[in-house]
Order: structure tokens, then sequence, then C-alpha cells
């Protein structure tokens, strides 16, 4: 027996009761499934900022699961590096000659004309007008709103940890060292673990000093961040 | 509702983004030197020695203290006095052993625990052996503290009077092996021992002296006899001789049957041929003018065939070899300037390590192949730098008072006696 059937309610309360609990429920189902197939289709992308260049314009892609490779769909352009603004050109005023009456002017004469002297210097030539370039089509990135958030967590991220990351001089170049950071709501780090080590004592030592020093961007908070220290 | 809703939040919380991260900065690791236990003097020598050598490679900022006794109780935490880094050093003078122990004190953990005997008399050469094993245990790098310089020191004014000279590897603790009243040049190393040319009224003969300064001629042929080179076991000896001519390299054989010493001429050209280096793989480097009449840089295999040119234009000299990084390191005049280049054997790839206006020749190699000793000239001076090809820096570690020439990087194994 169903609860409201137990209950002594009248007939409208009844209907009312068995709607809200209905509706409740296929609702939150409708959301169950919708989050995994959000979750199902979404990667967990690994852009590295220092890839996009400073010249590259990201567009969001809002709404869309995959970004295309090529395609001119409208976008919101919502994140722009370096991008030359558009101006538009102002109207030039026509010049208006004025017409010079024929008063009091000499004729003159081939005897007044004196020969130039040959110019020496190179003529320079006038070079011409550099036309702006366009931005082609593989300028731009276009991403989703996944990978648009996660570029602007690593570009936070990045940036607090280029303040505090400093190795002892000399290091070789080829090493790495992985660690896994998980943040807390309120910005403390919460778990360290180190996935990959360097093999170098000091250099393991300076990326432990490194993290202790970290002041977490609120991009991150919540969140478990892998980082590679390189030299 | 409950569950769906805990499932839901569990979701949205893990999420992981990978980062790299390149350093645009550098800092110094700071290390704590502590003598434990009664202050003696040996204990202070030999921490102010490690204190000294591992300053050297500028990775490192280091501070000496005293403790009387290590509190394991307390913990190493306590003392981030300077950087996460303790260096506990106690001498047990019953065991004729030194007791080192590094501290991780951020984290608390010991690094390494370990006994060093003491080898030989000489309490500065304790904390060289110290230092070298500091080193390897925090930078996986081979330490060179151990190793010595021998060079040639004049007076800048009196000239033709050459002192043969050996030092640390920072130019300090200089000892003079041989005062010599004539002009000698081209020092090198043969295990403990120097053999190096000297002038005089018929020759340039080669002389060999140990670190005491007992001193007698090695070979004293017409014409040159010098730049000797030996092989990684002492077995294989070339050297520069023209008894015959022109400056030939010659290999050096002592043969047991007529009990005399031979020679093997492997180079047949009409040019100067100078500064042999034996390789690794037995091969020669070599600096000619037979091919181009202005120096420059070759290898030959160990018969004397095979001769190949590696470098390319400029007056290139004075080759050396490091046989733990495979490269050969020259000098080059580069716009009119002495330059130091370094050849890579394995990848045939040549880079310039220096660019400043002074005059740069003589090249050596530091044991661990990290670093490079050579002369720097310029109108007045004539000093030693050591340059250190992982941060790109250079120091000098000789004065102006004198003019330094010809430096020799010697082995980091050998035992050195105790030279003053």
């Amino acid at each position: 027996m169903l609860l409201w059937q137990q209950l002594r309610l009248s007939r409208k309360k009844k209907f009312l009761t068995k709607l809200f609990f209905y509706s409740s429920v296929f609702h939150a189902c409708l959301c169950f499934v919708l989050f995994f197939v959000y979750a199902r289709y979404s990667s967990r992308p690994v852009i590295q900022v220092s890839s996009t260049g400073a010249d590259v314009i990201v567009k969001l892609i809002p709404f869309a699961q995959k970004a295309p490779k090529q395609s001119v769909a409208k976008t919101a352009t919502r994140f722009v590096k370096n991008a030359p603004k558009k101006v538009a050109p102002k109207a030039q005023p026509k010049k208006v000659l004025k017409h010079i009456p024929n008063k009091n002017i000499k004729p003159f004469k081939n005897k007044d004309i004196k020969k130039a002297a040959p110019n020496k210097k190179p003529i320079a030539q006038k070079q011409p007008v550099q036309k702006p370039v366009e931005k082609k089509e593989q300028d731009i990135k276009y991403v989703t709103r996944k990978e648009f958030d996660a570029v602007l967590v690593e570009q936070a991220l990045q940036d607090a940890i280029a303040q505090v990351w400093a190795p002892p001089a000399g290091m070789e170049e080829t090493l790495v060292c992985e660690v896994a950071l998980t943040v807390g709501w309120n910005g403390e780090l919460v778990a360290t673990s180190v996935e990959h080590s360097s093999g170098v004592v000091v250099y393991d030592i300076a990326v432990e000093q490194a993290i202790e020093q970290l002041k977490f961007p609120r991009q991150t908070w919540g969140k478990t961040v892998r980082v590679a220290f390189k030299p | 509702m409950k569950k769906i809703l805990l499932l839901l939040s569990f979701l949205l919380f893990n999420q992981c983004n990978a980062l790299n991260i390149a350093a645009h900065k550098t800092r110094k690791m700071g290390i704590t030197v502590a003598g434990v236990g009664n202050d003696t003097e040996n204990l202070r020598m030999v921490c102010d020695t490690i204190s000294n050598d591992l300053s050297f490679p500028g990775q490192f900022d280091l501070k000496v203290t005293r403790l009387l006794k290590l509190d394991d109780k307390i913990g190493p935490k306590t003392y981030k006095q300077n950087g996460p880094l303790l260096l506990a050093v106690t001498d047990k003078a019953s065991d004729n052993a030194l007791e080192w122990r590094l501290y991780n004190t951020r984290s608390g953990k010991t690094i390494a625990a370990k006994k060093m005997v003491k080898k030989g008399k000489s309490v500065r050469e304790w904390g060289h052996a110290l230092a070298n094993r500091v080193l390897e245990t925090l930078t996986q790098r081979d330490g060179f503290f151990s190793s010595k310089l021998v060079y040639c020191k004049e007076p800048v004014k009196e000239k033709r009077k050459t002192k043969i000279c050996v030092a640390d590897f920072d130019g300090k603790n200089e000892a003079v092996i041989a005062d010599l009243d004539t002009l000698a040049i081209a020092p090198r190393w043969n295990n403990n021992t120097i053999l190096y040319s000297e002038y005089t009224a018929e020759n340039m003969r080669l002389m060999w002296t140990d670190l005491k300064g007992k001193r007698h001629v090695a070979t004293s042929f017409d014409g040159l006899n010098m730049l000797p080179s030996f092989s990684e076991d002492g077995k294989d000896i070339v050297l520069c001789l023209s008894a015959e001519g022109s400056s030939q390299i010659y290999r050096y054989h002592y043969n047991k049957n007529k009990k005399q010493a031979e020679y093997q001429r492997l180079t047949e050209n009409d040019g100067n041929n100078l500064s042999p280096v034996i390789l690794s793989n037995g091969s020669i480097a070599f600096c000619s003018d037979f091919e181009t009449k202005r120096p420059q840089i070759y290898i030959m295999d160990k018969n004397g065939n095979d001769i190949r040119r590696i470098s390319q234009g400029g007056c290139c000299t004075s080759p050396s070899y490091s046989p733990v990084k495979n490269k050969i390191a020259y000098s080059k005049l580069v716009e009119g300037v002495s330059q130091i280049l370094v050849y890579d054997i394995d990848t045939e790839q040549t880079k310039q390590v220096t660019h400043d206006r002074a005059h740069k020749e003589e090249s050596s190699w530091s044991p661990c192949g990290n670093y490079l000793v050579f002369s720097v000239s310029d109108i007045k001076t004539k000093r030693l730098a050591v340059y250190n090809l992982l941060t790109n820096k250079r120091r000098f570690i000789t004065d102006a008072n004198y003019r330094y020439s010809y430096p020799c990087w010697s082995g980091n194994r050998l035992l050195f006696p105790n030279l003053g």
C-alpha cells in the first residue's frame, strides 16, 4: 500500500501529493540520466596553456560536446588573447579644389628653367601599405565549455605556480616531477601524492618547497590537479 | 533521493587536470652543515671544507653551525634555520671515520646516513671526499672536489721563470712543485705525477716530476718533446716530437725484450701536429695545419689512419677530451677573439661556450665533465677561470698578480698527499 493511500486525505490533496511525488522522481531520473550522458561524452582535456600561443584566439562553442575541426559556426567569443581590434575607418571629407582665376599669371619661358643637379641620393621607394593580416582558420581554436573551463583553471594555476617554482640552477632539462594536489573547498591543500619522482633529491625537495608556498587560485578549489614540474 | 544527490555531488567533485610548469627563475637550496660533538679543529676544518666545496657549483646556500648533540626526540624539524637540508657530521676518531647524516627538515625524513673512512692524513681531503658523497646523494652527479689543478705560473715582470703549481679545484691551497729558471709549458697529469716541457739551450725536453718536486728527464730528443697524453688505463701514451723535422705525433711503447723505449710515428704529413688526446675508443684527436695551413682539429684512429676534420674555419687549437661526456673542447679564433667551443662526438654538433672579448685558451675538463678550466688573457693579465657548463657561469680562480697558463685538471679518485 502506498503512503498516500494510508493517509486520510481528501481526493484533491491525494492527487496533488501523487503529482508532486511522481514529478520529483521523474525530474531526478532525468537529471541523473542527463548528467551521466554529459559525463560520458565529455573528456578530461589536457590542454597546455603555453601551446595555445599568444596570438591564438580561443572561441567557445556553447552546448557543444565536441569541438569541430573546421567550422565557422556562430560562436560567442569570450576569451581573446592579443587580438587586434577592428576599427572602422573614419570617413574622410572630400577635398574641394579651389578654382584659381588666370589673373596676374606670367607666361613662363624656357630660360627660367634651370637644370636641376642630378640627384645623387637614391630615391626612397614608397613601401606598400601593409594590410592587417587576417586571422586564418588555423589560428582560431574552437573549444567546448569544458575545455574552456579547463584552460581558465590551468592558466590561473600556471600563474600561481610560476611565482613560487624555483629549482636550483644547473638541473638537467629532462627532469620531471609529477604530483597530484587535492585542494579543499576553502583553498587549502588537503593531500599531496608524488606520482612520478624526478630521481634527484634536491629537485624533489624544491618541488616540496614550491607546493608549500603555493596559494591555490579559486578556480582550483574543490579539485584535484596534476602538475608536472620542469626545470 | 538522498542516494541520488550523493552520487551527483561525488561526480561533480572528481575532476583532474594535468599541467606542465617550467621554471622562470632559480633559487639556491639552503643547507646547514652542523658539526656534532666535541669542537675539535679537525671537525671544524672538515665542516668549513664541505661548506666551501658545496657552495662552488652555485646550487646551494651554505651555513655552518655547531651542535653538542643531535636531539632525536625533537627531530630535525626544529633545525629549519637555513633551508630544508641539514648535514650533521660527527668525527668518530675511534673508528677512524666520519659519520654523516643528511636530513630533510621539512618532512623530518633522513635522506642518507653513512660512515666514511678517513683516507690519508690531510683533513682537507677528508672534507673534499665527504663533500663528493653529499653532492652525489643530492644531485645524482659525480663529485669533483677531490681533484687538483696543475698549471704554470710566471711573474708579470720576470718572464722566462716558470713555477709549476698544484692547487685545489677552486684554485685554493696552491703548492709550488717546481720553481724553474727557464720557461716551462703544458704540464699534464699522469696519476700522481706530472709531466711538463721546459726550454733548454738545445731543445724543449719533457720532464717528469712527482708532487714532492723530485724531477728527472722523460724524453730529450732534438726539437720539441711535449704534450703527452695518456689513456684512461694509463697503458697508452702519445706525445709530440719534432726530431724528424716538423712536429709529429708518436706513440710511446716500452719494448721489454730490448729493454728500451720505442716511438711509433702516427702522423705522416708536412704540417705541424700538436696536442694529441686519446679518446675512450682508442682514437686520437689532435691539432694540425697540414690540410688548410691553419690549425684545425682532427680525429684519427689509433694507428694514424682514417683522419677526419671536426672543426671548421678559424684557427682551432688545444683540444681536450672528457671521457664522461664524450666531448672535445678546443679554442677557435672567432672574429679575432679566441673562444672555447665544445664538439659532441656522439651527435657531431659543435657549440660555442664563451662569447666575451677576452682570449680563452688551453681548456681542460673536470673529471665529472660539467666544468672547464682555461686561461683568460687580456692586455694586462692572464688568469685561470672555471666555467660551469650547467649554469653557464664563469668564475676566476687565480689573482691578477701573476700570469697563469696551461691548466690541466686531474682525475677525481686519486689520493693526494698533503701538499701544504
